[in-house]
């Protein structure tokens, strides 16, 4: 797993505006999030990457025996292959040009050490120790992190042809989990749109959510969360089954794309002050439950290992570097998500032309809370998108 | 547009054109098991034909059906249409094949250009001339805008007010906490590029526009204050 020396990251956005953001994204360093909600699409993304990047390409047909998680697993495995043959491809570019790898290092935050060091490297004359800099410099370059989120919500059973319902590892959202445990992805799992018993004793079944030998755990859990209180009890009950949270990433009920959980009231000042205050106990009442799983299922809770408090990081409406700055400075935040502005940004994310302008001349009357999400969840949407135009022919 | 006519005497033809609702090609969403064993979902053809058909033959009266119908036929096909916008930007299906959908949050309003990807982490970070005008009002302040518009949604659509009031008066205490917060924040020394200054006039407004709504409130109950 990849630290990324970047202060934000990109959230999910819908099923599929991020669907391949980390193979844009990724080789530059930044972390973002693709949706595994939707396998069929992600069925054809695949096909399209591979003949792009000359990669073995075999269909997993739509009724395959566990298709959805295979389709799922394959599609991670080929982001995998190409963010690192992308990212290699950057880290051997050669210096004091104008290239990716002055991409790579321009768009690092000021400050970081990172940062410092390309800035001392550009300072120094040719000669031996430009030359060592530059070595140590390219070997300390990481790309992105390729995460997934999952909805919780989003968790239908699945029939057989014979109208049978099939086990509860078929469910939407456990064959999605299966299909990222089963990845070589190496990154964080996002749990988002509530709490879903079933799915998280799931996750229990994959030892790459827990740490191994020398206390690494290979895949980590972020948890989407709009308050302190469902925080703890979350991070509390995936404690007991020896999980350890690795990020709450906490957004704004209502200012944020997509589906919006609504709070009692709550303004994200409020709660963030809470987790400002509190952020101690998501380590002090989660640590003796994680030791004593580890204690009575495991070989031990290792003295050796480092117990890493979790990060806390926002999202929801983030629009200029000073607001970031307020969240990080006066809240404690970690990082911050900015998604939305994103799909402005056609390396980033995949917006058909249509859309983008759409959206580039959207002023704050066509952007609405809408009642047109069939999972009955006030839903953040744009007017007069090519989806509404044919719900409206159609009839 | 949304007027229904007789779905099950009209010809074969208007049928065909006549199809509310979606297909349901993918079926992510199905939770609804009003009329079928098995869930369907709200956006699908199957379940609009079924749930209108229903509301033609209630009681309601012609506005009430109106009112129901809509919300019916709001739903989008999310599912699928989500999708379509990575498969059209990618080349891998033609735009007339594909309705597009997205879900932006209220932010993108402001900010109106195609950016590269330096332009936008540049803009994170501080180190260029901010991307949004000035004008563009605190995220703080546009929240609180965004939950006293859901406070009053959620008094327009209350069916019970009395029974609800618990429930509005403590979102309202809630929501006057967080303001008040708001303006602590807008008392302390902005950085650069934050619209701290529009905090202040924001609480002022909203603050008036709940004790407003929540008067209504009180007065359809004529509850002793």
């Amino acid at each position: 797993m990849s630290y990324s020396p970047h202060t934000f990251s990109i959230p999910v956005m819908g099923t599929g505006h991020s669907i391949d953001s980390p193979i844009r994204v990724g080789p530059y360093g930044i972390n973002s999030v693709i949706s595994i909600v939707d396998d069929l699409l992600v069925e054809r993304i695949r096909k399209y990457y591979c003949q792009k990047f000359d990669l073995p390409y075999k269909n997993i047909a739509r009724n395959e025996k566990d298709g959805r998680a295979r389709r799922i697993t394959a599609y991670l495995d080929t982001v995998q292959t190409i963010v690192q043959k992308k990212f290699q491809a950057i880290q051997s570019l050669p210096f004091f040009e104008q290239n990716d790898k002055a991409k790579y290092f321009e768009m690092l935050p000021d400050g970081i050490d990172l940062k410092e060091r390309y800035n001392q490297l550009l300072e120094t004359e040719k000669g031996s120790l430009r030359d060592r800099l530059s070595y140590d410099l390219s070997r300390l370059m990481n790309p992105g992190s390729i995460d997934v989120n999952i909805m919780a919500k989003v968790d239908g059973m699945n029939f057989e042809k014979n109208g049978n319902p099939m086990s509860a590892e078929y469910s939407d959202a456990s064959a999605a989990l299966r299909g990222y445990a089963q990845s070589n992805l190496s990154s964080s799992l996002i749990l988002s749109a509530g709490f879903n018993p079933r799915l998280y004793n799931y996750i229990s079944e994959y030892k790459d959510f827990y740490r191994n030998a020398a206390g690494y755990i290979k895949k980590k859990i972020i948890l989407k969360v709009s308050d302190f209180r469902s925080a703890l009890i979350q991070g509390k009950y995936l404690a007991k089954k020896g999980l350890e949270v690795f990020e709450y990433r906490v957004e704004s009920g209502l200012n944020c794309g997509g589906h919006a959980f609504a709070s009692d009231g709550y303004l994200l000042p409020t709660i963030l002050k809470e987790f400002r205050e509190k952020r101690e106990m998501l380590t002090s009442s989660i640590q003796p439950l994680i030791e004593k799983y580890y204690n009575e299922h495991i070989d031990g809770f290792s003295p050796e290992w480092s117990i890493t408090e979790p990060r806390i990081t926002v999202q929801g409406g983030i629009g200029t570097s000073g607001e970031a700055r307020r969240l990080m400075q006066d809240f404690d935040m970690d990082a911050t998500g900015w998604g939305s502005p994103f799909l402005l940004v056609p390396e980033a994310t995949t917006v058909d032309q249509i859309t983008r302008t759409l959206l580039e001349n959207a002023t704050e009357e066509d952007l609405y809370l809408s009642g047109v999400s069939p999972l009955g969840v006030p839903f953040n949407n744009v007017r007069n998108t090519g989806s509404s135009q044919w719900h409206q022919e159609a009839y | 547009m949304l007027e229904i006519r007789d779905q099950v005497s009209g010809t074969k033809k208007r049928i065909e054109k006549d199809k509310p609702g979606s297909p349901c090609p993918k079926g992510f969403l199905e939770s609804n098991t009003e009329f079928t064993e098995n869930p369907i979902c709200t956006a699908s053809n199957q379940y609009q034909l079924l749930k209108l058909a229903q509301i033609n033959q209630s009681k309601a009266d012609e506005a009430e059906k109106k009112r129901q119908r809509e919300k019916v036929l709001d739903k989008a096909c999310l599912c699928d249409h989500l999708g379509n916008g990575a498969l059209i930007s990618l080349g891998i299906l033609e735009e007339h094949r594909a309705p597009q959908s997205i879900c932006p949050g209220p932010n993108v309003a402001w900010f109106d250009g195609e950016y590269t990807l330096q332009e936008m982490v540049d803009h994170i970070y501080g180190r260029r001339e901010s991307l949004v005008s000035e004008e563009r009002p605190h995220m703080f302040a546009k929240e609180m805008v965004m939950y006293v518009d859901y406070f009053k949604e959620l008094v327009e659509q209350s069916e019970d007010l009395a029974g609800d009031l618990k429930k509005l008066a403590r979102f309202k205490k809630n929501l006057e906490q967080g303001m008040d917060l708001c303006l602590q924040i807008a008392e302390l020394q902005a950085y650069e590029d934050e619209n701290l200054s529009s905090i202040t006039g924001t609480v002022k407004e909203e603050r008036m526009r709940l004790n407003s709504i929540y008067e209504g409130i009180e007065e359809k109950q004529a509850i002793p204050s």
